[in-house]
């Protein structure tokens, strides 16, 4: 019977490494199920993609189920579903700002999955960035600006600059000069061209627009001053329209996880966390391959930059998210750990709590996985008129380019 | 203390079990709601009511209504551009000041630009399609003689989850004929939102 005894915690500790194996064996089988969304998106097969995100149940996934239904009503080019869905995802994630008392509670627990899906903040801006895109493709300027200007008020409630995300004052500029607002575009300009560090970071689309602005107006003291800053130069032409091109490309990678299971000396005991992660960093998508033909002219290629990169923003996100991930997974190890001394003395009850510490330790790896992991931009200055526009397998599409500021959005991520 | 606590328990579970059902409440469409501090129909009625007081009440309706001995001035409503940082529809706004207007009955309301496209078509199909009895005659519109054209603005103090809102409403009533402003007017709204820090 002693002898028994003796034997007992050698066995439950091989029996607590064989439930660890299963449980990641089944975790593992569980994340990955045969053919997701993802697969039918790589695949351009949207309407299946679709029909496989509202099947599955949101519970605490709404605000994450209605931005991954934005991008796939965006990439049907159905602008005004799509932004119905972002709305719906902007209220959710305002509600959601606020800590909860339950959801910290059960995060300390259980595990961070089980509280509401409310988004980084990369992931909130970027309902404002998509929506004012989706207007912009509805030619609805005005309201691109106003979603635009929110996402500069949630910057202010976050209390951050604008340094963290430029692109959004270089966009509220482009979109001012569209609406035909001077002076507004040139103070969103401004800021931009402070917001990104140095010249080499600043995108080409900034020093021309700004420049072109203040050449077209006749700022000519602001123009020498701006030149000299920005290192650029360019030359007025008043009789050209611009034509802007927002491409996205690529999928976002999707988040995924590691478990650090370790010999913790102040608890005594050997405590187990799951904590999200992103592979390695391998870049972007390249360029799309983009030509533009005026009647009875050779085509031209467009070149575009990476103005928005999704992929470094998201992961930047979820880095400045990791200290407080961290610490919330030693918070629950530590309250884990508690509840498996209490139970120390009833093999039974300690093996039951074991096998739930260790098959609820799962790190929380949602994230808005449909975004495109870039947003190439580009700026052309042309003479207005029709062009024929090449791009990748789609017909050649006519496009009509007036005086003014042009937008052009193709969404369409492969 | 055992049952005291059992009473805690279930009072809790109460609580939590109340937040969970969804609860309708008939309310008066007068009544001033706020929910999350964006402009809302209080702020929209409160500006046009102010409008439609401040419009009479200043010289140029005095001095215009004697100048057009006999009859009232006409009024057509303009474009009100929206320039805050909330998507405001203006056309409710609008109708809200154009319901303060004639039902003052100080001035005389047309149908606004989009309207009259709509019914200067229907004219042209009753001109061909209807009887003679009952065809209305063209070009027999009452020309307004002036204007209201404005803008809404608003600027945003924000720290942290603490920030101020102002709007401010700028309407101009212009003499169609001679370009002459007779009345600029501005109403202001200023809010004071605190969003939670933490939630159950």
């Amino acid at each position: 019977m002693i002898k028994a005894q003796k034997h007992l915690p050698k066995s439950l500790a091989l029996l607590k490494w064989g439930l660890v194996l299963l449980t990641c064996l089944l975790v593992g089988c569980a994340s990955t199920p045969k053919k997701g969304y993802k697969n039918y998106l790589y695949e351009g097969n949207i309407p299946e993609a679709e029909n496989i995100l509202n099947g599955i149940n949101a519970n605490n996934d709404k605000l994450l189920r209605e931005v991954q239904l934005a991008s796939i009503a965006q990439l049907k080019s159905d602008f005004k579903s799509s932004n119905n869905h972002l709305e719906t995802g902007k209220k959710l994630a305002e509600e959601l700002a606020a800590i909860s008392v339950t959801e910290t509670l059960a995060a300390i627990s259980i595990n961070q999955r089980v509280s509401k899906f409310s988004g980084n903040r990369f992931e909130r801006i970027m309902i404002y960035f998509n929506k004012a895109l989706n207007y912009i493709a509805s030619n609805d300027a005005a309201a691109a600006r106003i979603e635009i200007s929110q996402a500069e008020i949630l910057m202010q409630e976050w209390r951050i600059g604008v340094e963290r995300f430029p692109f959004i004052p270089l966009f509220l500029a482009l979109i001012y000069e569209k609406i035909g607002d001077i002076e507004n575009s040139l103070v969103a300009y401004r800021r931009a061209a402070a917001a990104y560090k140095s010249s080499e970071s600043t995108p080409d689309i900034l020093k021309k627009g700004y420049l072109q602005l203040l050449a077209k107006y006749g700022r000519q003291s602001e123009l020498a001053r701006a030149s000299l800053q920005l290192k650029a130069k360019v030359a007025a032409s008043p009789n050209k329209a611009s034509l802007i091109i927002v491409v996205p490309r690529g999928f976002m990678t999707p988040m995924d996880s590691f478990t650090v299971y370790n010999f913790h000396p102040e608890i005594n005991k050997n405590f187990l966390i799951a904590l999200p992660l992103y592979s390695e960093y391998s870049g972007v998508r390249a360029a799309p391959l983009l030509s533009l033909k005026q009647q009875a002219k050779d085509s031209a290629n467009v070149i575009f930059e990476n103005m928005v990169n999704v992929e470094l923003g998201m992961r930047a996100a979820l880095k400045r998210q990791m200290p407080a991930i961290t610490t919330l997974a030693l918070a629950r190890a530590v309250v884990k750990s508690q509840l498996q001394q209490q139970t120390a003395e009833n093999s039974a009850a300690s093996f039951l709590v074991f096998v739930f510490n260790t098959v609820t330790e799962v790190a929380d790896t949602r994230s808005w996985d449909t975004l495109p992991q870039a947003f190439y931009f580009s700026r052309l200055e042309l003479d207005p008129g029709s062009y024929s526009l090449n791009y990748a397998d789609r017909e050649p599409m006519n496009v009509s380019i007036k005086k003014g500021v042009n937008f052009l959005f193709l969404p369409n991520y492969r | 203390m055992n049952i005291s606590l059992r009473y805690g328990q279930l009072a809790v579970i109460c609580l939590m079990l109340t937040a969970c059902v969804t609860s309708v409440n008939r309310v008066d469409p007068d009544s001033d709601i706020d929910i999350s501090g964006k402009w809302n129909d209080v702020d929209s009625r409160k500006v046009s009511e102010g409008i439609a007081q401040e419009l009479f009440t200043q010289p140029w309706y005095a001095r215009y209504t004697a100048g057009i001995k006999g009859r009232l001035p006409v009024l057509i409503i303009g474009l009100i551009r929206n320039n805050s940082n909330e998507h405001i529809n203006t056309e409710t706004f609008t109708k809200d000041i154009e319901i303060a207007i004639i039902n003052s009955g100080n001035l005389d309301v047309v149908a606004s630009s989009n309207q009259q496209a709509l019914l200067r078509q229907e004219r042209s199909g009753q001109d061909q399609y209807a009887s003679e009895a009952t065809r209305k005659i063209l070009r027999n519109e009452l020309g307004a003689d002036v204007i209201l054209l404005g803008s809404i603005n608003s600027v945003e103090d924000v720290e942290g989850r603490r920030s101020v809102r102002y709007y401010q409403i700028d309407l101009e009533l212009i003499d169609i004929e001679s370009n002459r402003k007779l009345w600029i007017g501005q109403q202001e709204i200023k809010k004071f939102v605190q969003k939670p820090r933490v939630r159950l």
